[in-house]
């Protein structure tokens, strides 16, 4: 009988941890790392680094060099909140962009950003995209360039008077690359 | 002599000590956003444009969810300098680049099927 005392206060302690780790918890169904494998990769010692994690509120620990053209450079990253951001740094002087989206989000759709530089930076609109590891990269139609595992780009224009681009998944799915 | 010497040494320990402390560098970039639109209800493609000031970026979202896009942009008399946009609503985008005086920051959403018809919450930061 005496037990039975105990019942109620560890039931309520549990329902109310529960509760505390709802709150905190990220409202995002799927881990980053799940929809992004790089976040989970360590960071190389040649990798660049990132200028900017204070203006993108990121944490620093999971920013990830995801690969670069002539006049762009890219990073993957968490930001402060949890979030799964796309990080680009194109053109001189240097035009920084990111966009962030709950994991779930990037693993339905991607991350999207159409990102104008400055102009005397000598680089024009660029449409970048965070594709998670679940799609098929491998033959990814012009005007879209594919750098590293999860990054895209294309120029704005091409891009926009381009068809819209679908890159499957092994499930039968597909996620749309919407300038 | 001497002891001036020392008096100065020991403020450049003192003062490399508070910063080390704070984690404060002389390369540190800091991001300081003043925010100019909180879940402001803003019709599509209305901008909402912040004060004239020195700005280096900014960055917006929309506090809902949906397939808005969200525009970033610093201007200089309703000329584009620089613009950030992301497709997915409930999302951040951001936008950092040099310095430039006299201009303003500007955020605005739109719905890229067509007009969407009702204001959402927008919010928007300048930084500096």
């Amino acid at each position: 009988m005496k037990k039975r005392w105990f019942v109620l206060p560890a039931a309520g302690i549990a329902l109310a941890t529960a509760g505390v780790l709802a709150l905190v918890a990220p409202a995002s169904a799927v881990l980053p790392g799940e929809a992004v494998g790089l976040l989970d990769q360590q960071v190389r010692s040649s990798d660049p680094a990132l200028a900017y994690v204070e203006q993108f509120n990121l944490d620093a620990d999971t920013v990830r060099f995801a690969g670069e053209t002539d006049d762009s450079r890219f990073w993957v990253g968490l930001g402060t909140d949890g979030k799964v951001c796309l990080i680009a740094v194109v053109g001189k002087p240097e035009t920084g962009g990111a966009a962030c989206a709950p994991a779930d989000v990037v693993e339905r759709s991607g991350a999207m950003m159409g990102l104008t530089p400055v102009k005397e930076s000598g680089v024009a609109e660029v449409i970048v995209y965070l594709v998670p590891d679940s799609v098929n990269v491998d033959d990814v139609p012009g005007p879209w360039e594919r750098v590293g595992t999860n990054v895209l780009v294309a120029d704005a224009a091409d891009a926009r008077a381009s068809d819209v681009v679908s890159l499957a998944r092994a499930d039968g799915t597909s996620l749309d690359l919407v300038p | 002599m001497k002891v001036r010497k020392a008096v100065a040494r020991a403020s450049v320990a003192v003062v490399a000590a508070i910063g080390l402390t704070l984690g404060l560098s002389p390369t540190a970039a800091w991001a300081v956003y003043y925010q100019y639109a909180l879940n402001a209800y803003t019709a599509e493609a209305t901008p909402r444009v912040s004060v004239v000031g020195t700005i280096n970026g900014g960055r917006a979202n929309l506090a809902t969810s949906g397939s808005f896009r969200v525009y970033i942009q610093t201007v200089s008399g309703g000329t584009l300098l620089a613009s950030n946009y992301t497709n997915t609503g409930f999302t951040d985008v951001y936008l950092v680049h040099s310095s430039y005086s006299g201009v303003n920051s500007r955020c605005y959403w739109d719905w890229l099927p067509g007009s969407y018809g009702i204001s959402l919450p927008l919010n928007c930061w300048r930084s500096v």
